[in-house]
């Protein structure tokens, strides 16, 4: 076909609609994260300390933090859904940014508790049921974050699977945060932060198969 | 009714129009990215068949990805970024066939002409060849000579010229550019004759 032809066959189509902008995408996406939150943490059960816990500040600045992350990330991932989405390559450092100032905070609270007999202890507990609820709470949101990506033409597709699934994860582990009345670090290391770096990069294989745009 | 286009004529904005219904601004948001991504990919590519393949490819891209665009940022930007991840995948799907030892030899798929074997086939061939020959600078004319016709590799045509080997690769391909373009110019000429 002659590029002409062609071109005038594209101008009868017509462009399409445009997509929502990203921060808007973002807004609805994390109205439903809330919503979505709420729901599952009702059916889970609040963690018996709950009320006592939002009395520090240091818990609620570490769930304002990872809320921060879970935004930052869905936005970068909304961003990264354009083609061009390098044009705002600060946004995919601000979730890694959050992710330092979460660890400091956490770690200049109760750092010193965390050594390697705690670690391996940690380990030997084998506490499954926490990275299968963080898998299980962002499965869904998961697959609805991917398949909205996916509408989208991304070209930098493991930035935006790794975003995606930094996003559902954060939630899992506010989730968790939430429920779970253990506040060990060593054990929120082994078992909640590293299985959310293992989903993260599982994220950006996903990324890959699924969001590369053919 | 539709709009007078001569007051904003960026790309942006008639992007934006577009999207908005106009298909007169999209029709213009065409008209003027063609050449400018054929300049972009003729570029990189060297057989004018694929680089018209190749815009194409992007131009339905453009196409496909419309509803991604934010009138608030840069078009070319955009377009650029769609051009550039479309020409890697054509040049990846290109690089993959080799390493799978699919040779694909573009001068003699394009240039066929200037094979050993044709050139002195007939006595016309030979008239053609000349023809489309005078058309190169007086270097590249040389280097073709000494590559296509009398058989020297691309070190004994380096050796002889006095020139690094990528040197004489980059001048052989800039004019076996030319004679396809001239070959395509006389084509056309006959054609219409």
């Amino acid at each position: 076909m002659k590029t002409e032809n062609l071109i005038q066959k594209l101008i009868d189509e017509g462009p399409q609609k445009p997509m929502p902008h990203p921060i808007k995408q973002t807004t609805y996406w994390l109205l439903g994260m809330m919503f979505y939150l709420l729901i599952f943490s009702g059916f889970a059960g609040l963690r018996a300390d709950i009320t006592e816990k939002f009395l520090s500040l240091h818990f609620v600045i570490e769930l304002i933090l990872i809320v921060t992350i879970g935004i930052f990330s869905a936005l970068s991932a909304f961003c990264l859904a354009r083609p061009d989405g390098q044009q705002l390559p600060g946004l995919k450092i601000v979730p890694f940014a959050l992710i330092v100032m979460w660890l400091l905070l956490t770690f200049s609270s109760s750092g010193d508790l965390v050594n390697g007999q705690n670690l391996v202890h940690s380990i030997s507990l084998r506490q499954f049921d926490c990275p299968l609820h963080i898998a299980l709470f962002s499965l869904p949101p998961g697959i609805a974050l991917f398949l909205f990506v996916r509408m989208g033409a991304t070209t930098q597709f493991y930035w935006a699977g790794s975003m995606a699934t930094l996003s559902v994860t954060s939630f899992g582990y506010l989730l968790m945060r939430l429920i779970e009345p253990n506040d060990n670090l060593a054990h929120l290391i082994i078992w909640h932060i590293l299985p959310i770096m293992v989903i993260c990069l599982f994220g950006m294989i996903i990324g890959k198969l699924i969001l590369k745009w053919r | 009714m539709p709009r007078n286009f001569a007051k904003d004529h960026s790309l942006e904005h008639l992007m934006a129009l577009a999207q908005q219904g106009e298909q007169q601004a999209y029709a213009q948001v065409f008209h003027k990215i063609t050449p400018i991504l054929r300049s972009f990919v003729g570029k990189k590519l060297n057989r004018i068949e694929d680089t018209e393949d190749v815009v194409q490819e992007i131009l339905i891209s453009i196409h496909q990805a419309s509803h991604t665009y934010d009138s608030d940022r840069p078009f070319k930007v955009w377009m650029f970024s769609i051009a550039r991840y479309r020409l890697n995948d054509y040049l990846r799907t290109i690089y993959g066939l080799r390493k799978k030892g699919i040779e694909i030899n573009f001068e003699d798929e394009s240039y066929g002409i200037l094979s050993k074997e044709n050139v002195t086939k007939t006595h016309e061939d030979q008239e053609y060849l000349n023809k489309i020959m005078r058309s190169l600078p007086a270097k590249q004319r040389k280097i073709v000579t000494m590559i296509k016709i009398n058989g020297y590799s691309i070190q004994e045509t380096a050796l002889a010229m006095d020139m690094s080997e990528s040197a004489v690769k980059v001048s052989a391909h800039r004019a076996y550019k030319i004679l396809a373009q001239r070959a395509l110019e006389i084509k056309e000429i006959e054609e219409l004759e």
